[in-house]
């Protein structure tokens, strides 16, 4: 009985050490590297990247040849967006220059800041972007990140001419770090301020579904919320 | 030897540690290793690649670590928040690395999280020249092909 149950714990020990992620000491040469030598073990180097904002993450491309490798590698993308997915605490944000609400709490917040967090380390972190995936239509305007949600960003165009600047003629929800993109369906109504707060489930680091809100910033004039909703089950904007 | 419920840990240029099991069992190689083995609760426990100086400094985060898990009024969630910053203030670069691997190899997955993301917050921001500096990584691109790389990404720069 009691060598049955040690045999049984050997077997269960055996499986987690193949299960493990991490590259085991000794194996290969990353014993013989450290910082100082220059090659980092490719599982650290991932686990140190996938902490850092994907604009960082970009930009550190051109580090070294093993740096790009790794980046551009496909099975890092959906590990930094399954981690993001890990960490995110905040349920639900929307941002804007005007009002985030986190929960049911609704104060000033600097929209820009709290975006930069996620998505960049800079602060003066720019909010036109002509490396995302654009329209023919959409050529010569002026592209916004909306949100940001496990990793994945929520952008549209606005038109800058009768409409107003804040109406955001298309919408795309995008992976960055694979560039692979969906387009939503444009909004159908016009709010002269408004937030938007984009949330999305990531399984295995893959979306899975989303949903975007829309918020009329206006409101207090008039005592009425005025929203509406995309979502990814329905397919369509949906009214308050 | 140890007394029961101690484990003695051996680093690899001979020194020997005597910790509370609870504080050893933070590492899960060490936790399977004792489950599997009950000689190894009698014995020495080697630490192979790891000198005394690493494996003091991991005894002494499991220490604070083991003791918060089991009392938290004492050892609060602040207290160890502001341990953690202090431990990996202390670090230079050799010792951080080491105590990376050692990590890794002794599955501390607090410890493995904590310094992955202090190396991610000493580089967050930092220009890729500066990273290269720092960690004294080679940049073996071609003038040619890192232009080809920023070209791809400009709004990354």
């Amino acid at each position: 009985m009691e060598m049955i149950r040690r045999l049984d714990s050997c077997d269960r020990n055996v499986r987690r050490c193949k299960e493990r992620k991490f590259v085991r000491f000794g194996d290969g040469n990353n014993e013989i590297m450290g910082f100082t030598e220059g090659d980092w073990p490719e599982w650290f180097l991932i686990e140190v990247l996938c902490r850092l904002p994907v604009k960082c993450v970009f930009r550190f491309k051109c580090v070294s040849k093993q740096w790009l490798y790794l980046i551009s590698h496909s099975s890092f993308a959906r590990f930094y967006i399954a981690r993001a997915s890990l960490s995110q605490t905040r349920p639900w944000a929307i941002l804007s220059y005007r009002m985030n609400v986190k929960g049911s709490d609704m104060s000033d917040y600097p929209g820009q800041k709290l975006l930069g967090d996620m998505y960049s380390d800079d602060f003066k972190c720019p909010d036109t972007f002509t490396a995302l995936p654009i329209s023919q239509e959409a050529n010569g305007h002026n592209y916004k990140i909306i949100a940001v949600n496990n990793g994945l960003e929520l952008y549209g165009w606005c038109h800058n001419n009768r409409v107003g600047l804040n109406h955001i003629a298309e919408c795309y929800i995008s992976n960055p770090t694979t560039k692979q993109w969906i387009a939503l369906p444009p909004p159908k109504r016009y709010f002269r301020w408004v937030s938007s707060g984009f949330i999305s489930r990531v399984e295995g680091g893959t979306l899975t579904s989303y949903k975007v809100v829309r918020l009329d910033c206006l409101f207090a004039k008039r005592n009425v919320l005025n929203f509406e909703i995309f979502s990814s089950e329905s397919g369509g904007w949906v009214d308050d | 030897m140890a007394s029961k419920g101690n484990l003695t840990l051996k680093s690899c240029n001979g020194k020997e540690f005597i910790v509370e099991e609870k504080v050893a069992v933070m590492s899960t190689t060490i936790k399977n290793m004792v489950d599997v083995d009950d000689s190894f609760a009698q014995g020495v426990i080697p630490i192979i690649g790891v000198d005394g100086k690493i494996l003091a400094k991991l005894i002494e985060y499991c220490k604070e670590h083991a003791e918060a898990d089991e009392d938290e009024e004492v050892k609060s969630e602040e207290y160890l928040k502001k341990f953690d910053e202090k431990f990996v203030d202390e670090l230079n670069l050799n010792d951080l690395y080491d105590l990376l691997k050692a990590s890794n190899y002794l599955e501390i997955t607090k410890l493995l999280n904590l310094l992955c993301q202090k190396v991610a917050s000493m580089i967050k921001g930092k220009k890729p020249e500066e990273i290269r500096r720092i960690f004294n990584i080679k940049n073996d691109f071609t003038p040619e092909e890192e232009e080809e790389i920023n070209r791809q990404n400009p709004w990354a720069f």
